[in-house]
């Protein structure tokens, strides 16, 4: 994937595409202008390649690299961060726990390989000690982090660049277009023909029936285990952690997709859904959200 | 483990929006939006004519709050019924208005309007005609303003204002208004109130009612009214295609509804009878309404989505008072889109009304006014013989076209024709007398062009 | 009469009515589903019936009076 941005123009829209957040991020333009295209597709990149560098866990030069190794020091962050940190606080006191940007450091125990390697009690229980972020000061704008703990944007940051990214086009040009990062979607429309974007729900198997959706205004997004889990010993351990215990949720949907008015919320409810296990269903009627799971 | 309690998205929601410097709901639009248009109104036979501008200005703001203002001007001219009965006779009127700018224009020395009123202060009917006043020429100007602003757990207020002068008639009026939001916002309850506060000075002064027009009696030289509505409605989502709104109105009016401008001739045994106190003319008499007026409305609308851009409106009004008048009024509208930026809209309009109790078309001699001699007694309280009182039917047919210039620009244009039909009962007089085989009803006939354009942004 | 067999055809209709959810308001939400889709259109014909007829308004408020009636 050595490519930096590809243009494609279809009969009614304009298709924009770079690699960026570990996956192909594409944006659909109701237009049938490629300059114009290729103006807000290089907004866009620019804009996705500036969240990415300044909030990835996997660079070393980054405000979170910094934050993760003060070593138990109070680091002062900027605006964007603050509010980034204010918003995974609200998320975290909302789902009571669930929702922890200080699990990160799970990985280093669950590696979701398709092996049989699963982690024993005794190295999870060890870990809870540097997991919570009820140990962690954040008074804006300094963060103090206990030695040891790390945060992870990894759960928001995805959403947040679709929504970033969404709205800054939005700004810049008042047509429709449709931000697609690997499958966290942001619509703004409607289209000229007065329509929505035509999205196309992934199957499962491939015998089951497309389910489409139309989505005119609004965000989109799927949580799901398909492709990351551990068997052991017949037993299927999905990738979604859950913050208080250090072990996966257990009878969470195979996946679950959600819409709302923005990305950001439509990932957090699809998150906090499959956390919910067997109540992923129940959780979302409540919350009177459009969703589809599939077990 | 129960995560089940809805304040999670609402929570969400909210911290969404506070992250993304947006206001909470996605489909909240800030912005301006002017809307202007031109209004050409034409009545058939020589009637009143009219031009009228209107420009609104609106914003909606972050909060969902918004405000408007509005300013529409009016300019008359033509002819206007005077509520004398067609006769087989000329008729020579002296309008009291025209007699005004004639003496003004005497003070002044100003021989252009000598010239001009000279004409009009005093006019002729001839036989057969609708008796028309022409000294009928006025501007009026109207402005209103309205702010609205959502607030607690789905409540939305708005209060209001309106100004409206002519030469001889000054209105204020404010008016507010709550409401609520049920049921996800599929249901809203809102209730509100208007007063208004009307001052009439009519050109020459203020006629006493029921006396000889042709004397010129005044008492004065204004007179007022108020006006108090309340309305109280529900607008309910029905299904995705189909939304449904209900109003129940009760409007009290008290003060003077006379219109100063109009009288009514009186018949003996269906002849003009001269006026004892002004030989030169027929005996005509100022009308009189009731100082009270209390109405109740009932309105029913339905909107229902057809296909995935057309349209229909339906809407139905029951009006009842008690000055005798009822009516019932159906409006139906389709919204025909042929293509994005294109769209017509036929209308179509059926309304009737019953007449006034005191409505007649022209006062007889023996059981509304008394003549002996010299002296004439009128023994029925009130009497107008405004044809805005008498029972007719109307149908309205119309067609709008609208073009959208870009995605934040729209004109229109929209034609309508009126015509209404007499549905009085007609008034039985002898053979050969000056009333017989006239009309005793003017039906009015009128076409309206509209040329609007809006902007955004 | 009437206003009795409006207010129970209303109430059947709020009683067997569907609560539609956010996302369904996609028809709803066009611009000429709105109930006063234009309103300086309905401005100015309320202003010519209320000076030619008996009866005005039903619908909402007007702004402000004039000598016509």
């Amino acid at each position: 994937m050595d490519y930096r941005l590809q243009l494609t123009q279809m009969p009614d829209y304009c298709r924009i595409s770079y690699p960026a957040m570990a996956s192909i991020c594409e944006l659909l333009i109701d237009t049938d202008n490629p300059s114009l295209a290729l103006e807000l597709g290089e907004l866009a990149r620019e804009e996705t390649q500036r969240i990415e560098h300044k909030f990835s866990r996997y660079r070393d030069d980054n405000i979170v690299a910094r934050i993760n190794s003060a070593e138990g020091q109070a680091v002062s962050v900027d605006d964007e961060t603050a509010s980034l940190l204010d918003f995974a606080e609200t998320l975290w006191k909302l789902s009571e726990g669930r929702f922890d940007i200080t699990s990160g450091v799970l990985r280093q125990i669950w590696h979701f390989d398709t092996s049989g390697n699963v982690p024993s009690p005794e190295q999870v229980s060890a870990l809870l000690d540097r997991i919570g972020w009820a140990k962690v000061r954040w008074q804006a704008p300094k963060l103090t982090l206990a030695a040891g703990m790390e945060i992870d944007f990894g759960g928001i940051g995805k959403e947040y660049a679709v929504d970033k990214v969404g709205d800054l086009l939005r700004h810049e040009w008042d047509g429709a277009l449709l931000v697609n990062f690997g499958g966290d979607l942001r619509a703004t429309g409607p289209r000229q023909n007065g329509k929505g974007w035509q999205i196309g729900i992934e199957k499962i198997h491939n015998t089951d029936p497309q389910t489409f959706i139309e989505l005119t205004d609004g965000g989109l997004a799927t949580s799901g285990d398909q492709k990351r889990f551990l068997e052991k010993d017949g037993q299927r351990y999905c990738h979604i952690l859950d913050p208080r215990t250090g072990w996966p949720v257990s009878n969470a949907p195979h996946s679950v997709t959600t819409v709302a008015p923005t990305c950001l919320q439509a990932g957090m409810l699809s998150s906090l859904a499959m956390l919910m296990g067997s109540d992923a269903e129940a959780f979302l009627d409540e919350q009177d959200v459009r969703y589809w799971s599939l077990r | 483990m129960q995560l089940t309690d809805k304040k999670l998205s609402v929570g969400l929601a909210l911290a969404t929006s506070t992250l993304l410097g947006t206001a909470p709901q996605v489909n909240a639009e800030q912005g301006w939006q002017a809307d202007t248009a031109v209004l050409f109104y034409s009545e058939a036979d020589d009637r009143v004519q009219a031009v009228e501008p209107a420009l609104n200005l609106s914003k909606t703001f972050a909060d969902e709050s918004s405000a408007s203002v509005r300013i529409v001007y009016d300019a008359l001219t033509g002819a206007s019924p005077n509520g004398a009965a067609v006769a087989g006779v000329p008729q020579t009127f002296t309008s009291a208005s025209g007699l005004a700018r004639l003496e003004q224009a005497e003070e002044d020395d100003d021989e252009d309007e000598i010239e001009e009123y000279g004409d009009r202060a005093s006019y002729t009917i001839a036989p057969g005609d609708v008796p028309l006043d022409e000294s009928f020429e006025d501007t009026r100007t109207t402005l209103s303003g309205s702010w609205s602003k959502p607030f607690g757990n789905g409540y939305t207020s708005t209060l209001g204002g309106a100004w409206s002068t002519e030469g001889d008639f000054t209105s204020y009026s404010v008016n507010g208004a709550l409401a609520k939001d049920f049921n996800g916002n599929n249901t809203t309850l809102s209730a509100g109130v208007n007063l208004e506060f009307d001052t009439v000075t009519p050109n020459g002064g203020m006629p006493v009612p029921l006396t000889s027009y042709a004397s010129h009696n005044t008492s004065g030289t204004s007179d007022t009214k108020q006006v108090t509505d309340v309305i109280a409605g529900v607008t309910q989502v029905i299904s995705r295609r189909w939304i449904m709104q209900f109003n129940a109105s009760l409007s009290q009016s008290s003060g003077h509804h006379d219109d100063p401008y109009k009288f009514l001739t009186v018949a003996d045994n269906g002849n003009l009878i001269t006026d004892p106190d002004n030989p030169d003319s027929y005996l005509y008499l100022v009308e009189h309404r009731p100082e009270d007026r209390q109405k109740i409305s009932l309105y029913w609308q339905n909107k229902v989505a057809i296909g995935s851009s057309d349209a229909i409106d339906i809407g139905y009004r029951y009006m009842t008072d008690d000055w005798g008048v009822d009516s019932s009024t159906l409006d139906l509208t389709y919204h025909w889109q042929l293509t994005d930026g294109l769209y017509l809209e036929p209308h179509y309009r059926y309304y009737e009304q019953s007449a006034a109790d005191f409505y007649t078309p022209f006062l007889q001699t023996g059981s509304d006014v008394q003549i002996s001699g010299n002296d004439v007694t009128v023994l029925t309280d009130y009497a107008s013989s405004d044809p805005r009182l008498g029972a007719f039917s109307a149908n309205t047919l119309g067609l709008k076209l609208g073009l959208a210039l870009s995605r934040h620009q729209e004109m229109n244009l929209r034609v309508e024709q009126y015509q209404q039909t007499d549905q009085n009962s007609r008034v039985a007089v002898p053979a050969g007398s000056h009333l017989d085989g006239q009309d005793q009803f003017a039906e009015l006939s009128a076409t309206w062009v509209q040329l609007g354009y809006s902007v955004k942004w | 009469m009437k206003l009795t067999l409006l207010t129970v055809i209303t109430a059947l209709l709020i009683s067997g009515c569907t609560t539609v959810k956010p996302w369904q308001r996609d028809l709803l939400a066009k611009p000429h589903m709105a109930l006063d889709t234009d309103p300086l259109q309905s401005s100015f014909d309320d202003h010519i019936y209320f000076s030619k007829e008996a009866s005005s308004g039903g619908r909402g408020f007007g702004g402000g009076g004039c000598g016509c009636n």
